[in-house]
């Protein structure tokens, strides 16, 4: 029973993490209706940026490392959409170009990353290896607050959809991007804060991310994508709050799927999870936002 | 026994988006028949035709069509047996050639199954839709037009390549979504002849949603009017212009 | 045989097994609008099915290294025709499932997530095909008796002809009217279902096709290789097929083909023998980098490619009467027509 709780709380933890990453991925999808599979690039980036903030010369300690990066992350994935995807969109808006567009910039993203930084493993790790029980579950001080900056920045995202202008116009957008547009929304500015905001939700979670799994290369945020998107899909694609729902279920069930069926084979539950999607509701469990129609098939 | 007629709606109702789009509507379109629906802007005329037309099954209610029971068949099954519909926003594919459009929509080519293509077995079929396909066309005037990418045609040409591509699958019920938006007006009166000849030369059935009142009248025997998701009358639009209910919600409007 | 020929035709191989791939994947993206970047997993399968079947059982010959399912030893053409099939059977049920309910950017977007979770899957459970180690020590038919330089004319025959083949039945398939149908579902799928084309009747068939090349050119690969791992199958070698259809021309055959060619040669064989610098994968990163620049320049400013597409060349259409042409339903039986049309 001990055994199952504690993986429990392992998984609150990944899920944390995990929420934060779809998080941005689902409301960058939902307000600029494109997908994005550079995301992951971003995430790999943040992962770095913490790196080298941290290490020489440099030196920053850990939570100013961690804005750094996500700062940073924000600030390229600003860039990228302001001055690559979102001209070429307007260029080149079918969707077919925009999906082999975003693609063709993921890998020239990893592409670069592996040049620069090469495939070997970096090791990014807050101390804190003090163990505390929390009733049943069992957290190490750096995992506790991971979980803290993981709601923190939770909390962010909700404050500004909630109580923002801002965040209101991207829910819009979210919802009916033809009305915000007919309401004379500023569909433009909304899109480049999307950009950054969803950057700086990549970035922060890079960083944990890599602080959990200690040791990292540039191949982090490619392969994570594989949860982010599946926890964003499940959550509905476009709704930020489905994504936290999303994540917190594929993070719990794939730490206690390793003690089901082992660690090698945990990813086969979220694969299933994926593709029971795929058939049964793709519109996951709150319905998907945009362009996602499935027509014929109510 | 009484024929079946082409189209029958039975209080079918519909929610689009948590409006109430189509309330419970019920009406019949005889065999062979030109009618018309009539209604003001979000009056829930072309949510009803996307009901019907399976393009949305999430409806509630009953639709029949030539005595048949087709509720809820999705739009594909619909054009299988022989309902074709035009849309609101005209639909070519764009990246094929105006003939390769009415080709593609013959029904059941020889070749659209793999073996046949791959064995080459379907040529004498194809030469028969062609033969169709360039009749079509030359009925609607756009034979010049035939070698056009789908991409390049004014909003007018894409209506009728619509229309066209229609009718070379043989449907028994057309319904037509607003048929004469972005038709040049000269070419109204043309159209309005052609429609006119499609329905008495061929026997199809047609229903009609149109906002140009002059045409609905010269073409249509009968009209239904809706307003508010709600079937309101029914008749000849001479009739109609006197009804009370249908001045207030409509026709009464100066703009119309 | 000189170190030069030899390498010429490597090359020439590669290009053949690649343009098989290219052929593939302009199936499903170009012919049918499936937005398939997980396109080299249906690759991946048909290389891994050929190899269990052509080596020997795990712990087996090989020293006892190694973890993997099958082994049964086959011997070419039966490792090759059971990893075809196998990757058409993959393809069946992926894209039957996947192709469902799934529309544009959300079945792009799975396909994709599929793609990387398979990845990770293979990397991290050694028992299916040994992780990142991979499969070693299947060869190619001739390989272990024939001389080098005469195998690998043999080998190139083998490609070639395989190449033929899959284009032979690609051309006849897309210049029929399934083929028209398929273009008919990538432009408007509502469209197209409201003129009775049942949409993903099509679009599998499209997918069933591209999983066939997959299978054909993975299995040549992974034979000619003589091994397969995970490098082999990593989402660049997705880009490599998606620039090559990009640059070549969507939706047409030939252009694919010419693509492919231009990407292999032109990009990654150029660059092959430049002087290399610093770590040893700088050379493939640089490479993938210019590959995605220059599919954004194309998208950018030649989206239609070097040989667009092409409008379908029709007959001159005999003459028939306006009833003849519109009366329904169904189909009018062809000696009417004919009948008919003697009379105008």
């Amino acid at each position: 029973m001990q055994i199952w709780l504690s993986t429990l709380g392992f998984g609150l933890v990944d899920a944390a993490v995990l929420a934060v990453a779809a998080v941005g991925f689902t409301l960058q999808f939902g307000v600029t209706n494109y997908v994005n599979f550079a995301y992951g690039d971003l995430i790999t980036f943040g992962a770095f940026m913490a790196f080298f903030a941290g290490g020489a010369p440099f030196g920053l300690p850990i939570w100013q490392s961690l804005m750094v990066a996500a700062v940073l992350t924000g600030a390229l994935s600003f860039a990228v959409g302001r001055f690559v995807f979102t001209p070429f969109f307007q260029r080149r808006p079918q969707l077919l170009f925009a999906l082999a567009m975003t693609f063709a910039a993921s890998l020239i993203l990893s592409s670069v990353w592996g040049a620069i930084w090469g495939g070997q493993y970096r090791e990014l790790t807050y101390g804190g290896e003090q163990v505390h029980s929390l009733g049943p579950f069992v957290a190490t001080t750096a995992e506790l607050l991971f979980v803290v900056v993981a709601l923190a920045a939770l909390l962010g995202v909700h404050l500004l959809l909630s109580q923002t202008k801002l965040g209101r116009t991207m829910r819009a957008m979210s919802d009916d991007r033809n009305l915000a547009i007919a309401c004379g929304l500023n569909i433009r500015r909304t899109t480049n804060l999307t950009w950054l905001i969803t950057g700086l939700l990549a970035g922060t979670a890079g960083v944990i991310q890599a602080m959990q799994v200690h040791t990292f290369n540039t191949n982090i945020g490619s392969t994570y994508v594989f949860l982010i998107i599946t926890a964003a899909v499940l959550g509905g694609i476009g709704r930020p709050y489905g994504a936290v729902i999303g994540a917190t279920i594929i993070g719990v069930t794939s730490q206690l799927a390793v003690l089901v069926v082992g660690a090698a084979l945990s990813p086969v539950v979220v694969f299933l999870i994926l593709v029971f999607l795929m058939v049964a509701r793709p519109t996951g469990i709150f319905g998907a936002t945009g362009r996602t129609s499935t027509f014929g098939t109510a | 026994m009484a024929i079946a007629p082409a189209l029958r709606v039975e209080s079918v109702s519909c929610s689009y988006d948590g409006v109430q789009a189509v309330r419970n509507v019920t009406l019949e379109v005889p065999q062979g028949s030109f009618y018309g629906l009539i209604g003001p802007n979000g009056a829930g005329k072309s949510t009803l035709l996307d009901c019907i037309s399976g393009v949305n099954v999430g409806y509630e209610g009953r639709v029949w069509l030539d005595g048949a029971d087709v509720t809820r068949l999705p739009l594909q099954l619909m054009a299988e047996r022989g309902l074709g519909r035009t849309f609101q926003t005209a639909r070519v594919f764009r990246r094929m050639s105006v003939l390769s459009n009415l080709m593609v929509a013959a029904r059941h080519p020889a070749g659209e199954a793999l073996g046949a293509a791959l064995l080459g077995t379907w040529k004498a079929d194809e030469e028969l839709n062609l033969a169709r396909a360039w009749t079509i066309l030359k009925f609607f005037d756009l034979t010049h037009i035939a070698d056009n990418w789908g991409s390049e045609l004014s909003g007018g040409q894409e209506r009728l390549i619509e229309l066209s591509r229609i009718l070379m699958s043989h449907p028994r019920v057309v319904l037509l979504d607003e048929p004469f938006a972005g038709v040049s007006p000269v070419n109204r009166a043309k159209l309005a002849n052609q429609l006119r000849q499609l329905s008495m030369d061929t026997g199809v059935t047609i229903l009609m949603v149109e906002h140009r009142l002059e045409w609905v009248e010269n073409l249509c025997e009968t009209v239904f009017v809706m307003a508010e998701g709600k079937l309101i009358a029914q008749g000849s639009l001479a009739q109609l212009r006197s009804e009370r209910a249908v001045i207030d919600s409509y026709l009464g409007s100066p703009t119309k | 045989m000189s170190a030069l020929e030899f390498y010429i035709i490597t090359v020439a191989i590669f290009g053949c097994l690649n343009g098989i791939l290219a052929l593939g994947f302009n199936m499903q993206f170009g012919q049918a609008g499936i937005v398939n970047l997980a396109f080299i997993v249906l690759v991946a399968v048909g290389a891994y099915a050929t190899g269990i079947a052509s080596v020997q059982p795990a712990s087996g010959s090989f020293g006892g290294t190694g973890t993997y399912i099958g082994g049964f030893g086959w011997a070419f053409p039966w490792n090759m025709l059971f990893g075809i099939a196998v990757t058409v059977l993959f393809g069946l049920l992926l894209g039957g499932a996947a192709l469902l309910r799934l529309r544009h950017d959300y079945l792009a977007l799975c396909l994709f997530a599929i793609g990387v979770g398979l990845q990770v899957l293979v990397t991290d459970y050694l028992p299916l095909f040994n992780g990142s180690e991979g499969i070693v020590g299947m060869s190619a038919p001739g390989q272990d008796v024939l001389d080098p330089s005469v195998f690998q004319f043999v080998f190139l025959g083998i490609s070639a002809a395989a190449l033929v083949i899959v284009f032979v039945i690609f051309t006849r398939v897309t210049s029929s009217p399934l083929g028209r149908a398929m273009k008919a579902v990538r432009d408007d799928e509502e469209a197209a279902a409201a003129n009775a084309k049942n949409p993903w009747r099509l679009k599998l068939t499209a997918f069933l096709l591209g999983s066939f090349a997959a299978g054909v050119g993975g299995s040549l690969q992974a034979l000619y290789i003589g091994g397969w791992s995970v490098q082999g199958w990593s989402p660049t070698e997705n880009l490599v097929l998606l620039a090559a259809v990009i640059v070549g021309g969507r939706g047409r055959n030939i252009g694919a083909l010419v693509g492919s060619f231009i990407v292999l040669e032109g990009i990654l064989e150029a660059t092959r023998f430049l002087p290399s610098i610093g770590d040893p994968a700088l050379l493939p990163n640089l490479q993938t980098i210019a590959i995605g620049l220059l599919v954004l320049a194309f998208l950018w400013w030649r989206p239609e490619g070097i040989l667009p597409e092409r409008k379908e060349r029709f007959a001159k259409p005999a003459a028939i009467s306006l009833t003849a042409a519109l009366n329904g339903p169904g189909p009018v039986v062809a000696g009417e027509t004919e009948r008919t049309a003697e009379k105008l």
